[in-house]
This record gives C-alpha cells, sequence and structure tokens, in this order.
C-alpha cells in the first residue's frame, strides 16, 4: 500500500509536469508568430536583428581567452531575439580543431553555425571546401557594417583561391612584456629586440626574487615548433618548397635552433618544461618572471590591477628578432569567424549575427580586451596593441595556407623537445623531422614519389 | 526451456550486444584495412595489413606499449594491495566513523580525472603548493623531468583507483560469516593468520576481478596522461591511448589510428587471459 501511495504521487508529480511543459509549448507558436512581426529597436549594446519567421538554433564553438569570450557573448546576445536560440561551446583549442575535423570532414550536415579559427587551421580547411565564401555577403552588407574598416591583409588569412571565408576579428602575435623596473634596476635600456640582447638581459637579471628572468614557450613540441616557425623565417628559411618538399632542416632552421636553444639555456634552464604560457603570463603578472616572450591575448592580466600588482611597472614591446637584421620572430594570427558550407541555418542570418560581434561598436567595447581588427579604433585598446601592430607589421607573417603544413607541424613537434632537451643535436632533428615529414606527405599526397 | 524460448529471451540481449560490440569491432578492423585520413574520409582505399605492419614498424608505438605495461605493472598491484588494506581497517569500524571515513576515502572516484589531473599539475607548476614547499626546502624551482611526469602519472593513477578497489573489497568482507573468524581467534590465529587464511580466499574472485578491471582501466589512460604530459615526448610517457589519439588527430591517418586500435585491444585480450582462464575455471569446479 505504501508503494502505491508513492508510485501514485510520482504519477501525479509527472503528470503536473507534463501539463506545465505542455502549455508552454501550446503558447510557443503564439508568441513566435507575434515575435515575427516585430522589429527589434536599434540599441548599440543588443542584437540588433529581426525575428526570423521560425525558430532557429544557432551553434558557435570557439576556444576560450579574454577577447574571442567577448566576441562569443556578443554573437550569444543574438538569444534576446525571438526565435533565436545560441549554443556556444567554448573548449580547448586543440579539442575544437578536433570537433571541426570531425564533424566536417563527412560533408554531412554541419552541427556549427559558426566555427572560430585561425589561419593556420584556415589552411586545411580552406583547400578541403569545408567553409562558406562569404565574398557575396560581404558586398550585400559591407557598407551596413562598415567592413572596409577591416584591411585587405586582414582578410588575407582567411583567402583561398581569391575568395574570403571568414571574418577577421582578433589580432594576436608575439609580444614581450617586461617589468621596467627591474630593467632600469639592472642598467637595460629597454627592451631586447634581439635573442642575443635577450640573453644580455637574462644574464643582468639575477635579482633573486625572479624563479626565472625571462620565459617563452618551450615547454612542449607543438609551442616549441610555433616559435621555431618565427625564428626559421627570421633567419630567411621556410618549412616548404613549391612542391612541398622539406627546406626547415637547412641551415637556417639549424641556426633558429641553436639561437632558440641558447635563449633556453641561458634564461631558463631546465625550468623551461614548467613554463607554458600561462604559467609565464601568470609569472609576469606576479613578479615572478621578469620579462616574458608570448601570445599577446594571453597577457590580459598583467592590466588588470585585481590580478597584478605590477601593472604600472609593465611595459610592452614588439617581439625580438632571432637573426639581427631579420623579421621580428612573431607570427601573425588573426583570430577568424567562418561559417561550415553545410550549415543548416540560413547564412545571412549567421553572417549578420556574426557581425553583431564585428561591428564598429562591439569591437570598441572589447577594445579594452584585445587587438581588434577595426584599424579606425584607436582609443581605449589595449596596452599591447602597439606592440602586437609592430609585430605582425614587421614580424615574419603568417602561416601559409597549404594541407600539408600540419604535417611539417606534428613531425617538428616530435622532434624539437629532444634539442632542448640535449638529446639530439639540431641537424639530427630537423633531418628526422624533414623524413618523417616527407614520408606522411607522400602517403597523402602532398609530395610526389 | 526449449529452444525456441531461449532464442527469444536471448535475442533483444544479443542483438544490443551485435550493435554496441560487434559490429563497431568489426568495422574497426575494416577501417584498420583502409587508408582513410579527415580529407579523404568519404574516399578509403584499401590496403590490407598495409597499416598493421606500420604501426608494429613504428618505434613510438613500441615505447607507449612498454610504458603503459609498465604502468600496469606498478599501479595494478598497488591499487589492489591498498584498496585491501583500506577495506580492511574500514570493517574495524562502525557507525558514523566508518561513514566518514568511507566518504573521505572515495572522494577520488567523485572527482572527475581530467580535472583532478589539472589540480594535480597545478600543485607542481611554478605558483602551485608543491613547488612553494619544494623551493622552501631546497631554494630551487621545482623542474618537470621524465621521471617526474612519469612518478606522477603512476601515483595520480593509483589514487584514483584505489577507491574502486576498496569499495569492492568492503563490499566481499560484509559476506564473510563472522563465526570463521570468531572461531579462528579461539584457535589462537594471529590478524595476519586471519586475514592470509580466510579473508583472502573468500575475496579471491573479487581480487581477479578487480585486477582484471584494472588492467583495462590502466590501458585506456589518456586524459590524465595527456593533461600531464601536455602530449610533449620528450617525457616518454605516452601511453598507448595517447599514442592513438595522435595517430588520428595528429597526423590525420584514421586508418591507422583504427589499426592500432585494434593491436590494444588484441594486447588487452592476451594480458587478460590468465584471469579469463582463472574465472572459467572456477565456474567450472562451482558446477
Amino acid at each position: 500500500m505504501i508503494k502505491l501511495r508513492y508510485l501514485l504521487g510520482l504519477l501525479m508529480i509527472g503528470a503536473f509536469v507534463l501539463g506545465a511543459c505542455a502549455t508552454d509549448a501550446a503558447e510557443a507558436p503564439e508568441e513566435a508568430e507575434e515575435a515575427a512581426e516585430v522589429v527589434v529597436a536599434v540599441d548599440p549594446e543588443a542584437c540588433n536583428l529581426a525575428a526570423p519567421a521560425e525558430a532557429v538554433e544557432i551553434n558557435l564553438i570557439h576556444w576560450p581567452f579574454a577577447s574571442m569570450d567577448f566576441m562569443a557573448a556578443e554573437v550569444e546576445k543574438c538569444q534576446e531575439v525571438e526565435n533565436i536560440s545560441v549554443n556556444v561551446q567554448a573548449l580547448a583549442f586543440t579539442d575544437v580543431v578536433d570537433a571541426i575535423n570531425l564533424a566536417l570532414s563527412t560533408g554531412n550536415d554541419s552541427p556549427y553555425d559558426i566555427v572560430h579559427g585561425t589561419a593556420a587551421e584556415f589552411a586545411n580547411w580552406g583547400p578541403q571546401g569545408w567553409m562558406m565564401p562569404l565574398d557575396d555577403l560581404i558586398a550585400k552588407y559591407g557598407d551596413e557594417y562598415g567592413l572596409d574598416d577591416i584591411s585587405a591583409g586582414a582578410f588575407s588569412g582567411a583567402t583561398f583561391d581569391g575568395k574570403v571565408y571568414g571574418i577577421p576579428l582578433i589580432g594576436d602575435s608575439q609580444v614581450i612584456a617586461y617589468r621596467t623596473d627591474l630593467f632600469e634596476a639592472a642598467g637595460l635600456s629597454g627592451a631586447p629586440t634581439t635573442y642575443d640582447e635577450i640573453i644580455t638581459a637574462c644574464e643582468a637579471l639575477t635579482d633573486p626574487s625572479l624563479d626565472v628572468p625571462f620565459q617563452i614557450d618551450f615547454s612542449a613540441g607543438w609551442a616549441q615548433e610555433f616559435e621555431f616557425l618565427a625564428a626559421l623565417r627570421s633567419f630567411g628559411g621556410d618549412y616548404v618548397n613549391a612542391d612541398n618538399t622539406p627546406t626547415f632542416n637547412g641551415p637556417e632552421g639549424v641556426a633558429a635552433l641553436e639561437k632558440m636553444v641558447a635563449v633556453k639555456e641561458a634564461c631558463m634552464g631546465d625550468a623551461y618544461l614548467s613554463f607554458g604560457y600561462i604559467e609565464g603570463a601568470d609569472g609576469v603578472s606576479n613578479g615572478t618572471i621578469a620579462f616574458a616572450s608570448h601570445w599577446a591575448t594571453s597577457m590580459p592580466g598583467m592590466w588588470d590591477p585585481e590580478v597584478t600588482d605590477f601593472m604600472d611597472v609593465i611595459a610592452f614591446a614588439p617581439a625580438a628578432a632571432a637573426n639581427p637584421g631579420g623579421g621580428l620572430s612573431g607570427t601573425s594570427w588573426l583570430n577568424f569567424f567562418f561559417i561550415p558550407l553545410n550549415t543548416q541555418n540560413d547564412p545571412d542570418l549567421i553572417f549578420r549575427m556574426i557581425m553583431e560581434a564585428a561591428d564598429l561598436e562591439s569591437m570598441t567595447r572589447g577594445a579594452s580586451l584585445g587587438v581588434m581588427s577595426r584599424s579606425s579604433i584607436t582609443e581605449g585598446v589595449v596596452p599591447n596593441a602597439i606592440a602586437v601592430n609592430t609585430t605582425i607589421a614587421e614580424g615574419v607573417g603568417a602561416y601559409e595556407i597549404n594541407p600539408a603544413i600540419p604535417l611539417v607541424q606534428v613531425a617538428l613537434g616530435e622532434e624539437l623537445p629532444f634539442v632542448f632537451g640535449g638529446s639530439k643535436t639540431p641537424q639530427e632533428a630537423l633531418d628526422a623531422a624533414a623524413a618523417a615529414y616527407t614520408a606522411e606527405a607522400i602517403a597523402q599526397g602532398y609530395i610526389s614519389e | 526451456m526449449n529452444r525456441k524460448t531461449f532464442f527469444g529471451f536471448a535475442a533483444p540481449s544479443s542483438f544490443v550486444m551485435f550493435v554496441l560490440l560487434i559490429f563497431p569491432l568489426v568495422y574497426a578492423i575494416w577501417l584498420g584495412t583502409n587508408f582513410i585520413t579527415f580529407n579523404t574520409i568519404n574516399e578509403p582505399r584499401f590496403v590490407g595489413l598495409e597499416n598493421f605492419q606500420t604501426i608494429l614498424r613504428d618505434p613510438l608505438f613500441w615505447a607507449a606499449m612498454r610504458w603503459t605495461l609498465l604502468i600496469i605493472a606498478i599501479t595494478v598491484p598497488t591499487h589492489l594491495f591498498l584498496g585491501f588494506s583500506f577495506a580492511l581497517l574500514l570493517d574495524q569500524f562502525q557507525g558514523r566513523i566508518r561513514a566518514f571515513y568511507m566518504a573521505a576515502l572515495l572522494m577520488p572516484m567523485i572527482v572527475v580525472p581530467l580535472i583532478g589531473m589539472i589540480v594535480f599539475r597545478q600543485l607542481f607548476d611554478p605558483p602551485g603548493l608543491f613547488a612553494y614547499i619544494y623551493r622552501l626546502i631546497t631554494g630551487g624551482i621545482f623542474v618537470f623531468t621524465p621521471l617526474s611526469i612519469q612518478t606522477l602519472i603512476v601515483i595520480h593513477t593509483i589514487w584514483i583507483y584505489t577507491p574502486w578497489a576498496i569499495v569492492l573489497f568492503f563490499a566481499g568482507m560484509q559476506s564473510l560469516p563472522g563465526d570463521q573468524i570468531d572461531a579462528s581467534a579461539i584457535d589462537g590465529a594471529s590478524r595476519l593468520q586471519q586475514v592470509r587464511h580466510i579473508i583472502v580466499p573468500h575475496l579471491r574472485a573479487l581480487i581477479i576481478l578487480a585486477a582484471a578491471i584494472g588492467i583495462m582501466d590502466a590501458f585506456r589512460l589518456y586524459d590524465n596522461v595527456f593533461a600531464l604530459t601536455r602530449n610533449n615526448p620528450i617525457f616518454g610517457a605516452n601511453t598507448i591511448m595517447v599514442f592513438n589519439y595522435n595517430v588520428a588527430f595528429s597526423v590525420n591517418r584514421l586508418g591507422l589510428a583504427n589499426a592500432t586500435a585494434i593491436i590494444a585491444t588484441i594486447a588487452i585480450m592476451v594480458a587478460l587471459i590468465p584471469f579469463l582462464y582463472y574465472m572459467y575455471r572456477e565456474q567450472i569446479e562451482a558446477r
């Protein structure tokens, strides 16, 4: 009898819940019909879109950092519009790339409508035809959203075969953050401009409160690969020839690696494995590292008084050059929003939702978090904006849009750590990486046998 | 029961097993015989056993296999021993004290392994607690080396799998007749003799089961290893599953990754043969 009472009670609760849900569902179509006729008033901080006639669900995927989180939030505001729901997935970088590869490689309906990526990822996505060309939409809405405020160079990282596939949002590059007070105390005149000057600065900065004088991310193979490209190009080298045969194991590659190892030995020693870019940014913020070179987008804590006590004595400078007289050892990164070719939603609506993040008003508000792609934004910008833009302008450029490049990255990521660990010489490691890359590139058809 | 009735009852579970186990296994074997990448996923090219040969010739595969087997050899006996010991101690308590200690010992099971490893690593990162203590004692920075990384992986693996052994053995001890213990005490048996001659034999089947599951879990180690090593090959700490991930998502060779998964499955089955044979013998003797 007691069990029967419990069962009846559960059934009543279930019926009540179902009834409430059914009531909501019954009311929803009427509300949707009403909403379709309402045009949202123009509010700079709201989503200024007319409600679609039918309910749509927009899925956005990105990897998180402060300025990108802001961009995603600007798109997510469109949930306030009737019939629009936005799902934002913020995953780690490698998880985003894996998820997109898995979702788009089959050519089936895309589970994502807005995808975050940089030129490095587009190097694979673009030639595979996974993303939607946006030229028509840019032509249609360019005047309304002032897209000529974004330079052609910014769009180039998402351009393939003459077509533009992505909207550039946030610029990034390697820059140097340094403590002006510690540099002055050590008799250093300013931020180093070459890797040799970095080594000199490390030898001069002997404050015992420092964990290490300088940090650059050599903590993992993929991080070393990023820095290796920047150093390699500073020495005039590059990854592959026009026929995709490797060139990174030439004398320029060896010189670049030797210089990187010299920096590691002089500045971090064996502790280099403990300092990734997050630990490096934290170290500068909490005063245990004197200067560091890494991604500008990882530095917001350095001018946030709630994070650091040293914001008044932290300054920023462009990336140093591995080769004196060569390009600055900073690669050019722009973060884009792409629309997958096989999205099941209206590309026009999706594009306009992206514009809600890329419009001048949103980027002006977001300028305190990262370097925005609009050149007209000059006030209220992040403290490292000039350093970022200088590195982008005078640095070694972006990754080549070539689907063979990810194979180079993998091969280098497997071998470079052993150079830093001391078990292989630069030439041995680069030759091994070249052999592994060549074998895989031949197998996947990027190099002719 | 006649044959028709038997098949009628067995059909639903057989269907589920086919869909969830047999079909994916056969399909994975077929995928392993094809050259497939993310860029050619709709155009697989049959290559026979080439993928399997490539993997078996890869020194990185054998390095990952050796390290995985070493993890199994260290962590499985250790977490079984610790689980048994803690279960014995728990069995001595009653009431709320037992509940308190049980909750405390089972905490690692509640923590998501990946989150636990990230927090674990942060303890040893430069601003971390253990790194701070290390600096106080030695005056230097705690440095990640292959040995320290591998040691942390072993410690973390033991930490996350010991609670499962505690639960299993504690439950088994509750079914032990108390009069056997009492009788042995009257006969003058020491506690160690009781454990050796009464409790362990009673729990033998559970020990075998826990060992088999522990081996399978250790073979599947991935997220905590990945979080701790950040996929840096210099630590020599890539397990077979991390190697499999790299083949699939770094080199983008899906056919090769399937071949790796099949080989790893065969390796697990080989490792479990003694345990499965023992369980089979137990069932035959029980009849």
